[in-house]
């Protein structure tokens, strides 16, 4: 069995005591900063990435994977006590979440996730290794056209399944796109849209965007209105679920681990997008709906699973293919090009050590998180107590200076804050940043693919409809855009989302 | 007709300019053909459908403004000081070094906050301050400028 081999080869990375101790420093890190509200993966990473630069890339990748699941488990942490979703992802968990901790049940609540979380993530985990090589050999043979569409509908997936229209979240993501233009031409050399400014010859460095866009503008939305935090922590005494707890929990933790590993695996979709789904799945499928709302353990089970497993299959995509099916995973493959390594399909095959040893070091992080999660639950309650005029300085400092040491280059905070403000302006007008973020992306990737199959089709459009994967690509993304066109389904869409 | 100034009117507007934007300085760059594209090509393409989708939000929105609300504040002060502190940092970092560039990014953006007493303030500052020399000066040996001489 090849995969036995391959796994062997994993575990063999990811126990040396080194890769351990960065798998460890990561789920710890990811916990910390999940439980932290107004404090996200993705800023954590972008400016975290500049301390990687001196690991070898398995520790750098392990230790960066780790922040980003382990945020996914914090966040039902502050969703749960608190009512506050530590990550948008946790906004469902709220719900019922935080109605069972007002009722004295708030350890079963968070055992229930956890233990959903650990099955979904796992899951999930197999499914990477299960999927990842076969994906990674049809993905070999793709040329541009193939590539164009497919990232053509990561971007239509992410526009359509955000809050508010498609036409805004279309518009969100051409906005990325456009910003992504400046910089040179990869092509012909010329600087485009730099405005003759020495410190956009490279374009927009992707951690100036993130931390303008995620940590500036979350920071002055946070400071505009008093946060009330009503922490429920003498509440917190029997962990151990009733055994009809488990009963009625099993059942969406599974449904949760495959809405959210389906949704995972298509670029674009997010974890929000899962954990949405699967909660409107429950609670058309209880026979009493309306228990839900008011502390249903399905209602913390189902979504908090879903989340989880579609925050391990994201890592399909980006692995197999290269294409970071969100801007959390497009960190990922920035740290994988910084240590000389190019994304893609042939990354498996050249560097096995790498991909079968960050597949390994999820199930160990994954168990790592149970332990850390529910005996020390009080020691993560006590950080929400930590007062935001403390953090947000913090968040400032750390910002600057990660965006600062990316390339030495002061212009770049000033571009930052320049994103800080667009990013706020966003957030007013509702304007969904992830698409945006995914666009930015792409984008560049899009054009030089698009450039290159039209060079390679003589200028005939045809080529991305005779190849019958591209076409299959793009007649997804159709199908997605007349589904969203159609009232009924939009109305369903803004519904699940709303209730959050 | 009298129109409301909602939150998908402004999308629109501010998706609608950059996209005109777009066109407009995607101009001075060759076009090249669809068979073999310039620098000009695909910026044009973006802006001219950026343009398109900032018109069908501004129309529709007009046509029917109870689909969004308006904007009911803007947090300026938190605004300002922060992106003040930031930009000061910027300026900063690199002529007077890190001790001074942290100390003026806590204290301006301790303005855009309203909480906190001034013994707490100067705990912040010397905090923040060790923590950026500790971790990246001398954890990390990121060879940063530390002092303004």
């Amino acid at each position: 069995m090849e995969l036995i081999q391959h796994l062997s080869l994993g575990f063999g990375v990811a126990l040396s005591p080194m890769n351990l101790a960065y798998c460890f420093a990561g789920v710890l890190l990811g916990t910390f900063i999940g439980v932290l509200p107004g404090v996200g993966p993705l800023v954590t990473i972008a400016v975290l990435l500049p301390l990687t630069f001196g690991l070898p890339p398995e520790g750098a990748m392990i230790m960066l994977a780790g922040i980003y699941y382990g945020a996914a488990y914090g966040g039902s942490t502050t969703a749960i006590l608190v009512n506050l979703p530590g990550e948008s992802s946790s906004a469902v968990t709220c719900i019922d979440g935080y109605q069972m901790a007002r009722q004295g049940r708030a350890g079963p609540a968070l055992a229930i996730a956890a233990i959903g979380s650990v099955i979904a993530g796992c899951i999930g985990t197999l499914l990477i290794a299960f999927v990842g090589p076969p994906l990674g050999a049809v993905a070999l043979k793709f040329g541009a056209a193939e590539y164009f569409s497919l990232m053509f509908m990561a971007l239509i997936c992410s526009s359509a399944l955000v809050r508010g229209s498609l036409v805004k979240g279309m518009g969100m993501a051409f906005c990325g796109a456009i910003f992504g233009l400046a910089g040179t031409d990869v092509n012909s050399g010329i600087d485009r849209f730099t405005f003759g400014m020495d410190g956009l010859a490279e374009g927009f460095d992707f951690v100036v965007v993130a931390a303008g866009l995620f940590a500036f503008s979350e920071i002055v939305v946070n400071l505009g209105v008093s946060l009330k935090r009503e922490v429920l922590t003498g509440r917190v005494t029997n962990l151990m679920p009733t055994r009809e707890d488990l009963k009625a929990s099993w059942k969406p933790i599974l449904r949760g681990t495959g809405i959210g590993s389906i949704l995972g695996v298509l670029p674009g979709t997010g974890q929000t997008i899962a954990s949405f789904a699967s909660y409107a799945l429950e609670r058309k499928l209880a026979k009493d709906p309306s228990r839900f709302g008011k502390g249903a353990i399905e209602g913390v089970a189902g979504p908090e699973s879903a989340n989880n497993a579609a925050a391990q299959t994201h890592f399909i995509p980006t692995l197999t293919l290269g294409i970071p099916s969100s801007a959390t995973m497009a960190l990922l493959l920035g740290a994988l090009m910084i240590h000389g390594i190019t994304p893609g399909p042939q990354v498996m095959t050249s560097h096995p050590e790498l991909f079968w040893g960050l597949v390994a070091s999820m199930w160990i992080g994954n168990v790592m998180l149970v332990i850390l999660n529910l005996p020390l639950v009080g020691l993560w309650v006590a950080f929400l107590k930590v007062p935001y005029r403390w953090l947000y300085p913090l968040i400032l400092v750390f910002s600057c200076i990660g965006i600062y040491t990316v390339n030495m280059s002061a212009s770049d905070i000033a571009f930052a804050a320049f994103f800080g403000l667009l990013g706020y302006v966003f957030l007013k007008l509702d304007c969904e940043p992830a698409p945006f973020i995914l666009g930015f992306l792409l984008g560049p990737m899009i054009e030089e693919n698009f450039r290159r199959a039209m060079l390679q089709s003589h200028g005939n459009l045809e080529v991305f409809v005779s190849s019958p994967l591209s076409a299959v690509f793009l007649a997804i993304a159709l199908g997605l855009v007349i589904l969203m066109v159609v009232p009924l389904v939009r109305k369903q869409k803004d519904q699940a989302i709303a209730e959050g | 007709m009298k129109i409301h100034i909602t939150k998908d009117f402004l999308s629109g507007a501010l998706f609608g300019a950059i996209g005109l934007g777009t066109i407009v300085l995607g101009q001075s760059y060759d076009m090249g053909t669809a068979g073999n594209m310039g620098p000009g090509y695909f910026p044009v393409i973006l802006g001219t459908i950026m343009t398109l989708i900032g018109l069908t939000m501004v129309v529709r929105s007009s046509l029917h403004p109870e689909t969004s609300e308006s904007v009911t504040s803007w947090e300026i002060r938190p605004l300002v000081f922060t992106l003040v502190a930031v930009f000061t940092f910027s300026l900063l970092i690199e002529s007077r070094g890190l001790i001074v560039a942290v100390v003026a990014l806590v204290l301006i953006s301790r303005l855009a906050g309203r909480e906190g007493s001034m013994r707490e303030l100067a705990i912040m500052v010397l905090a923040m301050t060790l923590i950026a020399v500790g971790i990246f000066v001398y954890g990390l040996n990121i060879p940063l400028k530390l002092r303004p001489w």
